[in-house]
Parts: structure tokens; sequence; C-alpha cells
């Protein structure tokens, strides 16, 4: 799969975050749609086909781990980046053995999370095949 | 600690703890918005498009440049707020201690003196209250602030392996003699009684001599 044709659900409640980011992927090529909380993503989820998901991990209301357990149960195979600040390890840590491909924190390089992004996918798309 | 001084210091590492995290999400739109501000020049087709990145790279560099600042401040200030979070954990007192002379590198500079971490690769743990052998690290470099002349180097160095012997903050100064009897000097400063009274909490040793101040475990 070529990053023109991979869709990213990007999680994050602070919203001026995930417009600028949205943005910045969209400039590379990737089609990005934002939700601001959990349950909005969930609710993406289910109305349109994402290859991947960035997620937040420090989310008021349903918080990045328990969104984390709903996609991994609502849709298994799609992989999840995840979100922590500095500090957070041990929340990405956990991230990890729910299922999550892997963790960055924020402030992140974009170079990095495009790179995380293919990886995943890349993986992903193998383990489907 | 007493329970109540207990509550109170949690209550100030949890609302410490969470501002910080607010501080990372700031930082990070701020680094967002200048990231964008870069791939606009680099994306976008426009007349003058050399002029402007001229212009317009050195202070994205800037902003780039002080939210790394920034995000390393804040990060040191999560991380020591959260070993207030419960009465005794385990520590590496490596990373404390990263974290305690960045975050004392200010206090030090109003008084001329450089602050130097010996770096190890493996970690150093040791299972107490934290915050208390931060109090104890902080008053020794409090005392060494009291009677150094500006310009002097105070490096701390750990001694051990797997779990921690010795704290050493060894003084030096590029181009003059320490301060004669500095045990003495070091013993009469108002942090020395603050220290002994906070180590013997934790079972520690200050220990001052003519190159420095030993805490040891």
């Amino acid at each position: 799969m070529t990053k023109k044709s991979i869709k990213i659900l990007l999680i994050d409640d602070e919203e001026e975050f995930a417009n600028t980011l949205a943005e910045r992927l969209e400039l590379r090529g990737y089609e990005t749609r934002t939700a601001a909380c959990g349950e909005d993503g969930l609710d993406l989820l289910s109305k349109e086909r994402f290859d991947i998901a960035v997620l937040d991990l420090m989310m008021p209301g349903m918080n990045g781990l328990d969104t984390l357990r709903r996609i991994k149960s609502d849709a298994p195979d799609m992989p999840v980046v995840l979100l922590t600040g500095h500090g957070s390890t041990r929340e990405g840590m956990e991230g990890m053995r729910l299922g999550a491909f892997d963790y960055l924190m924020k402030p992140l390089d974009i170079k990095d999370l495009t790179q995380k992004i293919l990886s995943a996918v890349a993986v992903s798309d193998g383990v489907k095949k | 600690m007493s329970e109540q001084d207990f509550l109170k210091t949690r209550l100030f590492g949890k609302l410490t703890a969470s501002a910080t995290h607010e501080f990372q999400n700031v930082l990070a739109i701020i680094k967002e918005s200048a990231g964008l501000m870069e791939d606009v020049l680099a994306f976008t087709p426009m007349e003058n498009a050399d002029i402007l990145e001229e212009r317009l790279g050195m202070p994205l560099a800037t902003v780039k440049k002080q939210v790394a600042r920034g995000v390393e401040l804040v990060s040191c200030l999560n991380g020591f707020a959260h070993t207030a979070d419960q009465a005794r954990m385990q520590v590496d007192v490596v990373a404390l201690s990263r974290r305690l002379v960045l975050l004392t590198r200010r206090l030090a500079a109003n008084v001329g003196v450089e602050l130097v971490l010996e770096e190890k690769d493996t970690p150093i743990y040791l299972t107490v209250d934290a915050m208390q052998l931060q109090l104890c690290m902080s008053c020794a470099l409090e005392s060494l602030f009291s009677v150094l002349p500006a310009r002097a180097v105070i490096s701390l160095v750990f001694q051990g392996t797997g779990s921690l012997s010795c704290a050493r903050f060894g003084v030096a100064h590029p181009d003059q003699p320490l301060p004669g009897d500095l045990p003495g000097q070091l013993s009469e400063s108002p942090s020395w009684p603050v220290l002994m009274e906070a180590a013997a909490l934790i079972d520690v040793r200050p220990e001052a001599n003519d190159t420095g101040i030993n805490l040891l475990f």
C-alpha cells in the first residue's frame, strides 16, 4: 500500500493539535480524519474504512487505553499508534501490551510518525495476506 | 513523613504533573504549527519562495529549538512531580538526579556555579522516599552553593553497581583553589543541619570533606 492510499483516523482531544497534524499529514499525501474523543473516533470507525488509527492516550471521558480496547475489540486488525506525553512511557507500554503497534511521545517529529504509520500498515497488510 | 505531610506533597505532585501534561500539549501545538508553516513554504509553489524561506527559516528554527528546550524542562518537572506519588518507591537514582540537576541549573547559575552529572550506562535502583532523597541532594547542593566561588564546578558521581553506595558531589575550580577548611564552611552553612535531619530519615550519612560532599548509603 502506498501512502497515497493510506487513510488515518487521528483521535486527540486537543483539536488544534489534531487539525494541524492532520493538515501536515494531508500535505504528505495521507487521507486523514480527526475525532476529538474516543466515542467520536469509534463512531467514525464504525462508518468508514481506515487503515490505521493514531490515538492520544490522555483524553478526558473515554481515555486512550479504553478507546484502544474498544478498537481492538471492534477491529482487531486495525493497527494503532499511540501518542503519549513525555514521562508516560508506562502507559505507552501498557498500550502495546493491549495490542498497539507502537507509541510516540508528544511533541512528536512528523517524520517519526509517518515512518511508524508506514511500518504499522505494512505489518498489518502482511498479516492480512 | 506524617500522613498529612504525605498528602500535601502528593497534592503538589499531582497538580504539577497535571499542569506539565497541559504544557506538553501547548508545546506540541506550537511545534506542529511551526511545522505546518515550514510545510506550507516547502509544498506550496509561490513566487519569491527562496526569500520567504530565508526570512522565515531562522525564526521557525528558533521556535523548534525553544520547544525542545521547553519539552526537556517540562518532562523533568513531570518526572519530579511523579516522585511524590508514593511514600516509598523504586527509583533509578541516575534518572532522578538528571532531572534534579536540570531543574536546579538555574539556581546554580544564579551563584555562578556549573552542575555536571556523570552519566551511567546502567541504572542504579534504590527503594526510598524519593522526595526525601531529593531533599537531601538539594540541601547538599545548596550547602555547596553557599560556600563556593563563582565558576566552580560541581560534579555529581554515583558509586555502586546495582545498588547505590555513595552519591558524591565533587567540586573543582578552573583557576583558583577551593575555599580553605571546606568541611568546616559546609557544616556551618544554613542548609547543613537541614541536610543532616533529612538524611537521617532515610538512613543516609552526609560527609563533608576537602573536595565536596558525599552522601553515603
